[in-house]
């Protein structure tokens, strides 16, 4: 009886403490990055090419983020880019990513909200992460409803950056997608 | 004394059991690979079938690509394979593909009766081209991002399409501003001007049958629609801008005359925002002011960027 009572507080700790989990994924080997170039990508080749792919990587993300900061990506490689983003505070020191993983709605909010200086609320300042970053970028119509843990495909990215684009320019407001 | 220490002994074990499984399942939990990407992907774009035959070798005079701002605007002739930077007065034939980056807008202009304004972070590619000395037919399509097209209306008879993967927007004598996006495979439209706009769902959509082209002058009504204000359509289009793609309803100032479009040529059909799929009398409901004021209060207009188009003189450059 007594075993009983403990296996399911056990268990209720267990769930608590699997809905409290970090919000970065968990540090996993990074595969070797692509052969490095040194050409600069640019935001319209980057686009042309996402809006055919099936997942848009961290990697074209971070680019991304980086083009419609700088005009263009001159960084090497992903874990240049990565760096430099951290550098910038759009990305936290502690991220693991990987660059050939799907981005997802939090981790491309994340980077946006910095981008575009978008404060937020009460709770973004408290606990600054994906989560909240991703419910701020819903809020200003950037980002469609759903899970911030959800990937994004290429095509999803470039509407997303479309917005961000018009944001960056000063348009009032995105009315929110839905 | 025994008994109570094996009972003790059970407690014990048992603590130690439920410690060890909470341990385990968050930590397995934590350090669970993230889970393969399941999300179910969008159906695939209906083909774009353009049958039209190339234009002959003493075609039109080619559209001028021009009005570039940013560094960042390039072209294709040769169906995407490869690519160069745009430059001002570039000519462009049919089957050309234009796209920009962040910051970077650039000029089609088609014998300075349409000019397409290519928006940042966008791509247009020129699937037809016909002019001759009374009139002239454009299609383009709009694989993502946006353009601002004006058509002037005059001496020469001007039919230009923009089509999208989900739409097809036929523009005459106005000045129109379309998007799309393609992640959520949604178009947003708004007619600047007055003038003749008529919207129809590629593929059919929930209405059924074939696009409003030029090859078809005489659509079904149930394939092509009369826009007027206030009315939008169930799924992306409509006269004053329909925010399909933000689902909100935006009212825009102009001149709500329609011109030249005979009621056989575009059916009106609107459909209610509730039930996408069953068309209603919603027509009715956009000519009183008593419709119009059942309509979601709306409390901000969207600026679109851009601005102007320059049409006739100021296009060629």
């Amino acid at each position: 009886m007594h075993v009983l009572r403990y296996a399911w507080w056990a268990g209720l700790l267990a769930v608590v403490l699997a809905s409290c989990q970090a919000s970065q994924p968990l540090p996993t080997a990074v595969p070797a990055p692509a052969a490095q170039t040194a050409d600069a990508r640019d935001s319209a080749a980057l686009a042309y090419e996402l809006a055919a792919k099936r997942w848009c990587t961290n990697d074209d993300a971070c680019s991304l983020v980086l083009c419609l900061l700088d005009g263009q990506d001159a960084h090497g490689g992903f874990d240049q880019r990565l760096a430099g983003l951290q550098a910038r505070g759009l990305a936290p020191a502690g991220w693991r990513l990987q660059a050939d993983q799907p981005v997802t709605n939090g981790t491309l909010a994340y980077m946006l909200c910095r981008a575009l200086n978008i404060k937020g609320g009460i709770m973004m300042h408290l606990l600054p992460g994906p989560r909240y970053a991703y419910r701020e970028a819903e809020y200003h119509g950037l980002m469609p409803k759903g899970s911030a843990w959800e990937p994004l495909t290429g095509p999803e990215v470039v509407g997303i950056m479309g917005r961000a684009a018009l944001l960056k320019e000063g348009q009032t407001r995105l009315v929110s997608v839905y | 004394m025994i008994a109570q220490s094996r009972r003790h002994w059970r407690l014990a074990a048992g603590m130690r059991a439920a410690l060890v499984f909470a341990w385990v399942s968050a930590g397995g939990l934590w350090a669970a690979e993230p889970a393969a990407p399941t999300k179910p992907q969008p159906p695939a774009p209906a083909p774009q079938t353009d049958t039209t035959p190339a234009a002959p070798t003493g075609g039109p005079a080619p559209a001028i690509l021009g009005q570039l701002t940013g560094s960042n605007a390039q072209f294709s002739t040769d169906g995407g394979k490869t690519w160069r930077p745009a430059q001002q007065g570039t000519p462009l034939a049919e089957g050309a593909i234009v796209r920009t980056g962040f910051g970077a807008t650039c000029q089609v202009s088609f014998a300075d009766q349409t000019i397409l304004q290519v928006q940042p972070l966008s791509c247009v590619r020129i699937s037809r081209y016909q002019a001759g000395p009374t009139s002239q037919t454009i299609q383009a399509v709009l694989p993502y991002g946006a353009v601002r097209c004006g058509v002037q209306k005059g001496r020469i008879e001007s039919d230009t399409q923009i089509r999208t993967p989900v739409s097809t927007l036929s523009i005459r004598g106005t000045i129109a501003y379309v998007a799309y996006d393609p992640g959520l495979r949604r178009c947003l439209l708004a007619v600047d001007e007055s003038g003749p706009a008529i919207a129809a769902l590629a593929g059919g959509g929930c209405c059924g049958g074939a696009s409003f082209g030029a090859s078809n002058p005489n659509p079904t009504p149930a394939t092509a629609y009369e826009l007027e204000a206030g009315m939008y359509t169930n799924c992306v289009l409509g006269r004053h801008l329909s925010l399909a793609m933000f689902d909100r309803t935006v009212w825009v100032t102009g001149n709500l005359a329609v011109g030249d479009v005979t009621p056989d040529e575009a059916g009106p059909m609107v459909h209610g925002q509730a039930d996408p799929a069953n068309p209603t009398g919603g027509a009715e409901n956009y000519r009183n002011d008593k419709g119009r004021a059942a309509e979601r209060p709306l409390d901000e207009t969207v600026r679109f960027p851009g601005g102007d188009v320059p049409i006739g003189g100021g296009g060629r450059s």
